[in-house]
């Protein structure tokens, strides 16, 4: 029985340290390095994803451990598509010339989520720890960044990989903009509260210079989603529209740090017009905010105090801003012809390099169809509409980690409608999505008290 | 008096006596040769023999187009051309004066010295970024030198205080505090809105 624990724990602590290392690491494997036609991201993450597997399937041999493969429906859509791609390899390496570099990145890409899934849902765990080595980890990823924006070298050959990848730092950055937002929305600590903060500052700064508009309005969309998510506690409300406003403050400002000074060293414009809207904007939604603020009485705790109309007026706002975005981009070129009349000159530049943006990027779902022809994409797409379902489910108002990590997976989700995840981050984001279907939080038991108003 | 005198007369003496040569040498020259000292071209390929004559020994040999630094004249009608420390003659026809456009080479200068004035405003340029890229790296290391120095050690005291209050509550009910806080918390949710 004692032995049976202990080749449990051998297990779990082995897939722990694998998802540890892929969320704290991984991503910090920003240099170019090839071996034959594999390219070294690839080769580790599968190394290390088959490598566990394998550890826990001795395990499983002598009955000490338990993989659950085909549990569910996703399980089962995920094993079809293991199985498809594997068959897909070993025919690609039959056909191949042998003079010929054939690559096999996307198939060993798929190969090493699909041990990841298995390894995950065979026994969901979120360690608080996980979010935190993300932070740290990010805190290296972005000073690399910081130092190509402000001193123009030292991060190319470091962090070449993700140099190239504009879309790449903006998804790595969102992905940790998310979670050091909600690690400071749940700190009670102040000394710890700082280290978000610096974190989540650093961490808007990259994501305007890198000046992704699709990740920009994301990060937007983010925090309005936070007090849908979760419960809308005033103290949460309250911490999120703080950093609301220092992402606003952040953003307006950019224009002036582009346009007036000569501190950044890459070639972006933020129009200076475009800001003083947007200014203008934050500041009349300054004024709802503070003016329903008010009717918090003295004297009640924050953090039991519920905002329910709040809420809806969240749920307004990211309705609102994602049709915006919806109808931004159907608009697609005519933008162009608006007339330049007042205010028109902001909302025609910025549409149309919105739309610039969005239509030259490469989506995630071209890329399947490019790489898997139309039977791996529709079990892509499949196992993408199972995940979707199973994120729905698992997803509670009082289950509040659950609520992050829907969140980290819808974002992920919307992603990959613009652009294709960068092989560091897509592991992270995996992870978080399988956490975000398989974990099994308990609920927070709640009563609802009146509160007497003078 | 006497003796002052006579310094005087063998100082006067020695001056002319040194003064002499340089003076026989200006009168040689003077006879039958003008100074010119000006820069010609070479019509032709020509060459400078070692006498005004030209039975006389090649010393120099220029190309046709070559720019040929002239001495001085003969009445002869040869120019005496110097090139690296040789020294011959020339006949007169063979070269023509170079005719220098003075506004366009002030012209070339000044565009040459702003060219140098950009070439070191360019080095100073690269030498004040490369130090403000050390400030600023300087700057970045630190700042996130700092946020992760905030969190190493927020984590400590988190962990420390966790074990403080675990311990003090052990001792008196067995049961963690974060636990029964949570639990507190859970019970006691208020709706700011259920008025309406």
């Amino acid at each position: 029985m004692l032995k049976k624990e202990i080749q449990k724990n051998k297990a779990e602590l082995a897939i722990h340290i694998l998802i540890s290392f892929v969320i704290g690491v991984y991503p910090l494997l920003l240099f170019e390095f090839n071996i034959g036609s594999f390219r070294i991201q690839h080769l580790i993450l599968v190394i290390c994803a088959l490598g566990v597997l394998l550890y826990c399937f001795l395990l499983i041999r002598s009955g000490e451990w338990s993989l659950h493969f085909c549990r569910n429906r996703l399980g089962f859509a995920i094993a079809v598509l293991t199985l498809y791609v594997f068959i897909k390899m070993i025919y690609k390496i039959i056909i191949t010339n042998e003079k010929n570099l054939v690559s096999y990145e996307y198939e060993m890409t798929i190969l090493a989520l699909s041990a990841l899934f298995f390894l995950i849902i065979s026994k969901p765990e979120l360690k608080v720890y996980y979010f935190d080595i993300l932070c740290y980890s990010a805190l290296v990823v972005f000073a690399l960044l910081l130092m190509k924006y402000f001193c123009g070298d030292g991060a190319d050959a470091v962090a070449a990989v993700l140099m190239k990848d504009k879309e790449g730092i903006a998804s790595y950055t969102i992905l940790v903009c998310i979670v050091g937002l909600w690690q400071y929305l749940k700190c009670k600590d102040r000394l710890r509260s700082f280290f978000y903060i610096g974190v989540l500052v650093i961490g808007f700064l990259v994501l305007f210079v890198n000046q992704n508009r699709v990740s920009i309005w994301i990060m937007t969309m983010v925090f309005l989603a936070i007090p849908i998510i979760y419960r809308p506690t005033a103290e949460l409300v309250k911490k999120d529209m703080q950093m609301l406003f220092v992402f606003l403050f952040m953003l307006c400002n950019m224009s002036l740090l582009t346009n007036y000074t000569k501190l950044l060293l890459v070639d972006i414009h933020y129009d200076l017009e475009q800001s003083v809207y947007l200014e203008l904007l934050a500041a009349i939604g300054g004024v709802f905010f503070f003016k329903y603020w008010d009717r918090i009485p003295e004297g009640v705790d924050l953090k039991r105090l519920v905002m329910r109309r709040m809420r809806r007026g969240y749920q307004f706002l990211l309705k609102l801003i994602g049709i915006i975005l919806i109808g931004i981009l159907l608009g697609g070129s005519c933008w162009s012809s608006l007339p330049d009349s007042f205010g028109m000159t902001a909302v025609k530049g910025f549409a149309i390099s919105l739309v610039n943006e969005v239509y030259q990027g490469k989506s995630a779902f071209y890329l399947c169809f490019e790489q898997f022809g139309v039977i791996g994409s529709l079990l892509i797409l499949n196992v993408c509409a199972f995940l979707i379902t199973e994120v729905r489910r698992n997803y509670r108002l009082d289950k509040p980690a659950t609520g992050m990590l829907t969140l980290v997976a819808s974002v992920f989700f919307i992603q990959l409608l613009f652009w294709k995840v960068s092989i560091s981050t897509l592991p992270v984001y995996w992870v978080f999505t399988v956490l975000a279907v398989s974990y099994k939080e308990e609920k927070e038991k709640v009563s609802i008290s009146k509160i007497k108003f003078e | 008096m006497k003796r002052i005198l006579l310094v005087f007369a063998a100082v006067l003496f020695l001056g002319s006596m040194i003064a002499l040569p340089v003076r026989e040498d200006e009168l040689q020259r003077e006879e039958g040769f003008t100074e010119l000292s000006q820069i010609m071209v070479a019509n032709e390929a020509v060459e400078a023999k070692e006498i005004p004559d030209s039975k006389g020994n090649t010393v120099i040999t220029y190309e046709s187009g070559a720019y040929v630094f002239v001495i001085g004249e003969t009445e002869n009608g040869w120019y005496k051309v110097s090139y690296q420390d040789k020294e011959g003659y020339v006949k007169k026809s063979v070269l023509t004066v170079q005719e220098f456009d003075v506004e366009g080479m002030d012209k070339e200068f000044q565009e040459i010295e702003a060219e140098g004035k950009l070439v070191i405003e360019e080095v100073e340029r690269y030498r004040a970024e490369a130090k403000r890229s050390r400030i600023w790296g300087i700057i970045i290391v630190l700042l996130v030198v700092g946020i992760f120095a905030t969190g190493i050690i927020s984590t400590t005291r988190m962990g420390e205080e966790k074990k403080k209050a675990a311990e003090s509550t052990d001792l008196f009910n067995g049961e963690s505090g974060e636990k029964k806080e949570k639990q507190k918390i859970g019970e006691e949710i208020i709706d700011l809105d259920q008025e309406d």
